[in-house]
């Protein structure tokens, strides 16, 4: 069987979610081709098809317009069909002819699946697996369905008039597509993010003393959604209760202005870092000498970094927003927080911090535990397979 | 009477903002103002005391007025050319070396009595004109530059140590920022606070309060889109008001619509129909949009002082501030208005029922003493009074 993946760009070494279905994938002798927009980092795991750049130069454009129509000469009765569909939808004659040249790569593409890595990138491109007489897929992610929808409503409904399966990575993802007006009769699998289980077979031994310096970490991009001003009012408050910590942040992104700022205005100066963006490896050290995790989103489609910490023994605080109380088991693997409440979260901190060492322990335990056995790439792959059949 | 000075009020760019405009006319009844930087737009000046000597915007027309000005101060003055081209040498890329040639080339050109710059940041390019040239500098602080600029971009922190020392002096809009600028040297002795003036008609609507009677609160924030505004916490207590029953509705008057932040902010909190965005207005479109509201609210996280504060003030309308940047010096809690911590979506949300909750009668007497107060600080013609006060001191 043969599926492609849409994504933007080939995944980075730290995308896990993508390396590894490809690579799972393959290994079950699937043969798996990507179809992306920007091809510039030279990915090797399988083969990658570009989309044709568009150019500002008119005279450039031209010539590069002449020559994706001639390369599509050989799959002329797939473009027919293509235009066929696209105008029975109501597309515009420019934008049709648009989509034509910015889906040669796909028109092209004999594949069993045309599998969309995110639900966005669909969007223009909906009608081309029936056109090529493949299988359509999307997976909704965080963004596709949490914040895109908000700035172009009904911009799914000819993905969910077209798509043959949905793929969620959690159960919060698909109420979402359902709110967002995914049709009662798609078929659809959730299949979470999985974890690596081999870079976490050390289990490490953590034992919390607030009487001393407690590290706490949050992976996550500086960015708006990861609420990461909330958690640093909650710090403040966590500080003036003679609680000393070290805060690092680990990822970089538009909001660092702001979020230094907070930090300088808080008086937070002296417990609070700003780690930038690190490997996977540096990035599983740093989680290796953490002693409390805090994922405070105002939304996670699931969050893969949650998984990493609990497979490394951290405490894991985390708000209920998105899909993280899926991830974490509140009172049981974790602790969950109702979102935008920096209080709650002092509180919350506060309480873990004063437990029972026997009962924190049996907390990572179990969370650990839970991860490695519910979360295993190997589970991941197996799940992808029945999906494609 | 005193010598007419040439004073350049630099911003960067021609036009300018509004406040910066108001100086530039201002000055121009008692000094010849130079105007230096990007022409944006065309402005029509009615004063002849106000003379540009911009740069063009367009990169071909910039060339070619930058070699005719390269020519003219070789021949009048070929020594300040070469001393230029020295400081424009230490720029990293040929594009910032251009820039930087062809916005200070008219400064040496037309050598002004003082430089005035408007934004404390725009130092490190052109302090050298004092340290190499001696053209007297007066710097202003409004702001952003002193309050965040050097704690995120330390560089700046850096800048300012090293040339605050050969400022002539200084203008902060508020006793706070002057305050905060001292961390970069000794400067209080050379520094002046001058209060942003408010125009006129905003206190010619003032007429005492009157407590609307309806259930609907109607709160509304003024500015752009900008982390440092606050509005998620303005948002937040919205929807903490809403929970516990009251009928608040919000404005936001600057932005055109809510950024990607607010409008998931307002989406997930079930918000959305309880606010309401309008574009930028006029000054007289906002005076009559705010007469239509019942309590401003300001939930920045910095400010130099607010404008839209003291406008509110002004006018006679209740105001909500958090104890941001110099705020404090105009919000006096509840004898002015409500003056709250910053980054407190539940410290807003109290005073909102606070202020619903306070009689007439109070009320009344609050807004009077704040107009009152706006009225005798920050008044035009004492403000550009201060200027030239000021100006004169540099050149004496």
């Amino acid at each position: 069987m043969k599926i492609g993946i849409v994504l933007a760009q080939p995944p980075s070494y730290s995308e896990t979610f993508f390396n590894s279905k490809i690579k799972g994938l393959s290994e079950y002798g699937y043969t798996v081709e990507l179809y992306v927009r920007d091809n510039s980092s030279g990915y090797k795991n399988c083969k990658v098809y570009s989309a044709p750049k568009v150019s500002k130069t008119k005279v450039i454009q031209l010539f590069k317009t002449a020559f994706v129509l001639l390369g599509l000469l050989f799959s002329l009765k797939r473009v027919l069909t293509f235009i066929k569909l696209e105008k029975s939808a109501g597309r515009s004659k420019a934008q049709v002819f648009k989509n034509v040249y910015t889906n040669s790569h796909l028109l092209k593409a004999d594949i069993n699946w045309l599998h969309f890595g995110f639900t966005t990138l669909a969007i223009e491109s909906e009608h081309v697996a029936k056109s090529i007489g493949a299988k359509m897929a999307v997976s909704c992610r965080g963004y596709d369905m949490d914040v895109y929808p908000l700035k172009n409503p009904n911009c799914y409904n000819l993905v969910w008039k077209n798509v043959d399966k949905v793929h969620t990575i959690s159960k919060y993802m698909l109420a979402k597509a359902k709110a967002n007006g995914m049709l009662d009769a798609t078929k659809t699998t959730i299949i979470t993010p999985a974890i690596k289980t081999s870079l976490f077979e050390n289990d490490i031994e953590k034992q919390i003393d607030k009487t001393k310096l407690i590290h706490i970490t949050t992976i996550a991009r500086l960015h708006w959604i990861k609420g990461l001003d909330y958690t640093l009012r909650a710090l403040t408050l966590l500080k003036s209760k003679d609680i000393k910590f070290k805060y690092q942040i680990i990822g970089t992104g538009t909001e660092y202005e702001s979020l230094r700022f907070a930090v300088h205005e808080l008086g937070l100066e002296n417990s609070v870092s700003f780690v930038g963006k690190l490997s996977h490896q540096e990035t599983l050290n740093r989680l290796e000498s953490t002693d409390l995790y805090i994922q405070y989103s105002q939304s996670e489609g699931f969050c893969n970094a949650v998984l990493e910490a609990q497979a490394m023994n951290c405490l894991c605080v985390v708000s209920d927003g998105g899909a993280l109380p899926e991830n974490v088991l509140d009172n049981e693997t974790g602790w969950v927080v109702p979102k935008r409440n920096p209080k709650a979260l002092t509180e919350t901190i506060f309480r873990v911090l004063n437990m029972d060492a026997l009962a924190l322990k049996a907390i990572r335990t179990k969370a650990r535990k839970r991860v490695l056995n519910d979360f295993a790439i190997k589970r991941q792959i197996q799940s992808f397979i029945d999906f494609y059949e | 009477m005193n010598k007419q000075l040439k004073i350049a009020i630099f911003s960067g760019n021609i036009p300018s903002t509004s406040f910066i405009e108001r100086l530039i006319n201002g000055v121009a009844e008692h000094h010849e103002v130079f105007l230096f930087g990007i022409q944006k737009k065309n402005v029509n000046y009615t004063s002849k005391n106000i003379r540009i000597f911009s740069t063009p915007n367009s990169k071909w027309k910039s060339i070619f007025i930058t070699l005719r000005r390269v020519i003219k101060l070789f021949f009048s003055n070929p020594k300040a050319l070469f001393q230029l081209l020295e400081e424009v040498k230490k720029e990293a890329s040929d594009y910032s070396k251009f820039m930087k040639l062809s916005k200070c080339l008219p400064i040496l050109l037309h050598k002004p009595d003082i430089l005035h710059l408007q934004w404390a940041k725009d130092i490190g390019a052109y302090g050298f004109l004092k340290t190499r040239f001696n053209i007297p500098l007066v710097v202003s602080f409004r702001g952003a530059h002193i309050n965040y600029t050097p704690v995120v971009e330390p560089k700046f922190a850096s800048v300012y140590n090293e040339l605050f020392p050969h400022v002539d002096a200084f203008h902060g809009v508020s006793y706070t920022i002057i305050k905060k600028a001292s961390q970069y040297g000794n400067i209080s002795s050379r520094s002046t606070v001058i209060y942003s003036p408010t125009p006129k008609f905003f206190f010619n609507t003032y007429k005492p309060y009157q407590k609307p009677k309806g259930k609907i609160i109607r709160v509304v924030s003024v500015g752009r889109n900008h982390w440092k505004k606050g509005y998620q916490y303005a948002i937040d207590a919205l929807h903490q008001l809403r929970v516990k029953g009251y009928d608040v509705q919000y404005t936001l008057i600057g932005p055109e619509r809510p950024t990607e932040a607010l409008l998931f902010q307002m989406c997930q909190l079930n918000v959305l129909e309880a606010v309401s965005f309008k574009s930028q207005l006029s000054q007289q479109e906002l005076l009559e949009a705010l007469q239509h509201q019942d309590v401003l609210l300001l939930p920045s996280v910095e400010e130099g002082i607010a404008n839209v504060v003291l406008e509110a003030m002004a006018m006679g309308l209740p105001v909500i501030s958090t104890n941001c940047g110099g705020m404090a010096e105009v919000v006096k809690h509840k004898e002015t208005g409500w003056l709250v911590p910053m980054r407190d979506a539940k410290v807003i949300e109290a005073a909102i029922i606070d202020f619903d909750n306070t009689p007439e009668y109070k009320l009344k007497s609050m807004v009077s003493q704040a107009h009152e107060f706006v009225k005798r600080e920050f008044d035009y013609v004492n403000n550009i009074e201060k200027f030239i006060e000021l100006y004169n001191t540099v050149v004496k």
